[in-house]
């Protein structure tokens, strides 16, 4: 399972305040703690949602200058406004592989532009099974818009294996035919476009249960199952740590049990 | 590298059922390094003795028996070394000369019996032979007593092992027992094993051993004596 590491999040108050106050510490264990946890990539998000562009591009550029002095995985230059990600990815300047996250299937002229972005740059992209309704409650609705979102970027230079699809999750509180839905929104991308990653944000599931941990890391789990390749995590979490165990356990990707019985070994899955 | 770290950097990496460099290994920090399948070239490219490279499988398979025995190895990390021993002996078998030396392992036939379909615990006991050093010829499963007995004819096993995980199918080894024997195999080991099996109805049915598990079967045929026929 690939995993892309979410707690660098300008929608997070702890890094919206380090923003704020250049607390270049703060940021740099932050991405420090998901390196050793395992992530494969560090998202990077400085959107507060009320500060300017020139703001947020100033953030950006300069949590992107802390990571590359203190990581040395792959970076997610995470934001929804090109003018961000295409300054983003000018400051990175190849001193480090990146991809961008997101896309969804509104192609607005801004959407044409982060495709653009990652066709020059021939990098991974990150693409939601939304539009500018929402998210869609049924597996059809989202697999069309994978499909037209895979159709535009491939006419735009893209090919198939570089688009990572997230099929989104509406909580099972309100619909507990929800989780179904998302694993089977996996299987349809899996089987029509059998090149393409899937990537998936966990907490949304269990919005207004109890024990979310838990909830969370059960639905990891069986979408593993389904199939997925990438969740969009905090892997310093012991819940998520060992749902990311026992999905690859599960699924076929632990050679002879290795990693669950190194896990076991190091006492991850101890009580307490 | 001199031979002797030669061997022991091979011995080390069955241990760690490390089979080639795309191999994370047992801890989890070995991909990259050469494995069992490169350690086992360079062996030969050496120009080290087959017969050591083969003592030196049998060593590493020693100790992982012991780290299995002990809890410290799982049933799929005796896999890994069992399956590094098993590719690495397809690169060696060329080299070494039929039945050289009391070292010589011998020919093992197996089958799960007719009238049953399991063959996980079959498949262990084979993975293990081949890490063992035996030569395995697997007829499958469901296999009716005449089809083993051609078998017989046609490889001229020295062990032949069978299988069953039914009470009611593991009559059917005391039919295929019988036909060995009559047929006038009498100096063919005969090895039974499977779940309602026992050390009584082995006696019973005139079959030579009766193994509990994979480690125990390679236990019990190596105090047997090659039939060289």
């Amino acid at each position: 399972m690939i995993i892309i590491g979410e707690r660098v999040n300008a929608t997070r108050k702890r890094i919206r305040e380090a923003l704020v106050n250049k607390d270049r510490d703060l940021i740099a264990s932050e991405i420090a703690m998901q390196d050793a946890a395992g992530a494969h990539w560090i998202d990077l998000n400085a959107g507060t949602g009320s500060g300017t562009t020139q703001q947020e591009m100033d953030d950006i550029c300069w949590i992107i200058d802390i990571a590359l002095s203190c990581t040395e995985k792959n970076l997610v230059l995470d934001s929804a406004d090109p003018v961000i990600l295409n300054h983003a990815a000018a400051h990175v300047d190849g001193r480090r592989p990146w991809m961008l996250n997101s896309i969804n299937g509104e192609l607005t002229g801004k959407t044409k532009e982060i495709i653009d972005l990652a066709s020059t740059h021939q990098v991974p992209l990150i693409a939601l099974a939304m539009d500018a309704e929402g998210i869609p409650a049924t597996t059809e609705k989202r697999t069309d818009i994978c499909m037209a979102i895979m159709e535009e970027c491939k006419s735009r230079g893209m090919s198939e294996q570089q688009v990572f699809f997230d099929p989104l999750v509406l909580p099972i509180a309100t619909d507990t035919k929800q989780a179904l839905v998302t694993f089977s929104t996996i299987a349809h991308i899996k089987k029509h476009l059998p090149k393409a990653k899937t990537t998936l944000g966990l907490s949304n599931v269990s919005h207004g249960l109890k024990k979310r941990s838990l909830v969370n890391g059960s639905f990891l789990i069986a979408a593993a199952c389904y199939g997925l390749d990438s969740a969009i995590c905090d892997p310093t979490r012991k819940s998520v740590q060992r749902a990311l165990i026992m999905g690859d356990l599960l699924s076929d990707r632990d050679r002879y049990c290795r990693k669950f019985s190194r896990a076991v070994r190091q006492g991850l899955f101890n009580e307490g | 590298m001199s031979k002797t770290d030669c061997l022991d950097a091979l011995e080390h990496v069955i241990v760690m059922g490390h089979l080639d460099a795309d191999d994370e290994g047992f801890d989890g920090m070995m991909e990259g390094t050469p494995g069992a399948l490169e350690l086992t070239r360079t062996a030969i490219e050496e120009e080290i003795d087959p017969q050591n490279i083969l003592k030196t499988f049998n060593r590493a398979m020693e100790i992982v028996g012991k780290k299995f025995e002990s809890g410290e190895y799982l049933l799929p990390d005796m896999l890994a070394s069992a399956e590094c021993v098993g590719d690495a002996m397809e690169i060696l078998e060329p080299l070494l000369t039929e039945g050289t030396g009391s070292e010589g392992k011998g020919k093992f036939l197996i089958a799960t019996v007719k009238g049953d379909l399991h063959d996980i615990g079959k498949n262990i006991v084979i993975t293990m032979l081949k890490g063992a050093g035996y030569k395995v010829i697997d007829l499958g499963i469901d296999v009716p007593a005449d089809e083993i007995l051609e078998g017989i004819k046609k490889y001229q096993p020295d062990f032949v092992g069978l299988s069953a995980l039914l009470t009611t199918t593991m009559i059917e080894m005391e039919h295929v027992v019988k036909k060995i024997r009559e047929a006038g195999f009498d100096g063919i080991t005969i090895c039974i094993g499977g779940a309602p099996t026992s050390e009584e109805f082995a006696k019973k049915i005139g079959a030579n051993l009766h193994c509990k598990d994979a480690m125990d079967a390679i236990e019990k045929i190596k105090t047997v004596r090659r039939n060289i026929s």
